[in-house]
């Protein structure tokens, strides 16, 4: 089926996320709580999009269903959602950047530099955005977090599910159980590094990893040094996916060098000559 | 602690969390740590979700609670009727703020917003009790009923609630002297 992204064309299983279709045809919109493996949050409402549906439009044309004193001037039917989780069951148009959207943009990063004065995500976009701070809404000053939710989802993909939002209102934080160091975290950072705010601190230091306030002592690759994961983390994992395939003669190798040690196997086989030393 | 005994009321299904922890909580008057962790284990949940309920809902409380449970009206219709009157009053007698125990664990003092019971503002809410139109020379006397928290307290004229000739009906609709009868007169009759 047929989406107009922005004017351009494009191709489009039906139920495919509108995102997944703008970014395959290198259309840019704004994401902050997107993250492919982790999709459906939904809960920054950065991505919005217009979307028009002209068959939608003909057949309330049609039934007489049509209100014309609506506002529209366009003679099509049009909707706001979020890319992110919309997915296209019908020839639709959409545009992603009228004056309309920019607009409801700038509301919407308003109220989230008001909530994380701190994330460099957000003053970077509300720069783009023209949108200056806002001090009518107070907000702890250091506050990053913007409670877009996909560090839990990243935790609970894990299956450790060590961290959770906890209290409501104003004082709504990400936290682990009674704020202490949690029992089923594993340092495993996928928590931070999917954080799009960097509003969840670690430290890598002397062989030592600190999240969440617990600490871990970090494996490195035998062959290159890089850190590949805390012990907890392995261990997890290993136990998870059955023996590691990692480990090697008692050697640990990061992805890299695993493929590296692959690729010479390979060597090693497509030339018969060759025997291992 | 053994709260296998609360968990097996229920199949260890989800949906049957926030019944457990308000068993829990009615029993302990707070969520004990131990007790969530055993909820977890029951329901094979992470225990930062059930935190995150505890700490979501009001109606749980993580820290341990006082015999007695002095919940003080704070919404629009009581907080107008100087609510905080009565505040100052329970501190000034039991040297509480809102979300203390006292060291004796007697009283807890906590505010809520909005009882439905505004045509009786300010009110106040010992453990099941309700008491309304509460002035500040009330407040020492109603918690003279509960415990010995505090030292000479001023007498309340019990008559003077029901002379005050109570007029609208505030915003739970229930018109007052209606309000007052169906609640608790034989306190104060
Ligand atoms: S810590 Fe980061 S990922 Fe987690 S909710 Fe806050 S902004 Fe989102
Ligand atoms: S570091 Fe801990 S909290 Fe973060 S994703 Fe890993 S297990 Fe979860
Ligand atoms: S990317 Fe956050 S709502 Fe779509
Ligand atoms: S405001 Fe106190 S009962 Fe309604």
């Amino acid at each position: 089926m047929k989406v107009i992204i922005d004017g351009l064309t494009c191709e489009a299983e039906s139920g495919e996320y509108l995102l997944q279709i703008a970014k395959r045809n290198h259309i840019n919109i704004p994401t902050l709580c997107h993250e492919e493996a982790l999709a459906g949050l939904a809960t920054c409402r950065i991505c919005i999009v217009e979307v028009m549906d002209a068959r939608q439009k003909a057949e309330e044309r049609a039934f007489g269903q049509l209100n014309d004193d609506c506002g529209e001037k366009d003679d099509r039917k049009r909707k706001i959602v979020t890319a992110c989780v919309y997915p296209v069951v019908a020839e639709i148009e959409v545009l992603t950047n009228s004056e309309k959207l920019r607009d409801m943009r700038k509301a919407v990063l308003t109220l989230l530099m008001a909530r994380a004065p701190q994330s460099d995500a957000i003053g970077m976009l509300a720069k783009e955005y023209g949108v200056e701070q806002n001090h009518r809404w107070s907000s702890r000053e250091d506050e990053k977090c913007i409670l877009c939710g996909l560090c839990v989802a990243a935790c609970d993909k894990m299956g450790t599910g060590a961290i959770a939002t906890v209290n409501r209102g104003t004082t709504r934080t990400v936290s682990t159980p009674f704020e202490e160091p949690a029992e089923s975290c594993i340092g495993c950072c996928s928590c931070a590094s999917v954080c799009p705010s960097g509003a969840i601190p670690f430290t890598d230091l002397h062989g030592k990893r600190t999240i969440w306030n617990k600490e871990f002592e970090l494996v490195s690759c035998s062959w290159c040094g890089e850190v590949i994961g805390t012990k907890e983390q392995l261990e997890y994992v290993g136990k998870r996916n059955g023996p590691s395939a990692d480990v090697h003669g008692g050697e640990m190798l990061c992805e890299h060098c695993r493929a590296v040690r692959e690729a010479s196997r390979l060597k090693w086989v497509s030339q018969p000559g060759r025997t291992f030393a | 602690m053994d709260i296998t005994e609360l968990l097996h009321r229920y199949p260890a299904e989800r949906r049957y969390m926030l019944a457990v922890l308000q068993d829990i909580q009615e029993r302990y008057q707070f969520l004990p740590k131990e007790a969530l962790c055993q909820t977890s284990g029951y329901f094979g949940v992470p225990l930062s979700k059930l935190y995150g309920m505890a700490t979501f809902y009001k109606a749980f409380s993580l820290k341990a609670k006082g015999k007695n449970i002095i919940r003080v009206c704070d919404g629009t219709a009581c907080h107008i009727r100087s609510s905080t009157v009565l505040l100052e009053e329970i501190e000034r007698l039991l040297h509480l703020k809102p979300g203390d125990t006292s060291v004796d664990g007697v009283f807890s003092l906590e505010t809520v917003s909005c009882l439905g019971s505004c045509a009786l503002a300010p009110v106040l809410v010992v453990n099941e009790e309700y008491y309304g139109s509460v002035t500040r020379t009330m407040v020492g006397e109603i918690l003279n009923h509960y415990g010995p928290a505090m030292g000479e307290v001023p007498v309340w004229d019990v008559g003077s609630a029901f002379e005050e000739n109570l007029e609208g009906n505030g915003g739970s609709a229930i018109g007052d002297r209606l309000a007052w009868d169906g609640g608790n007169a034989d306190e104060w009759a």
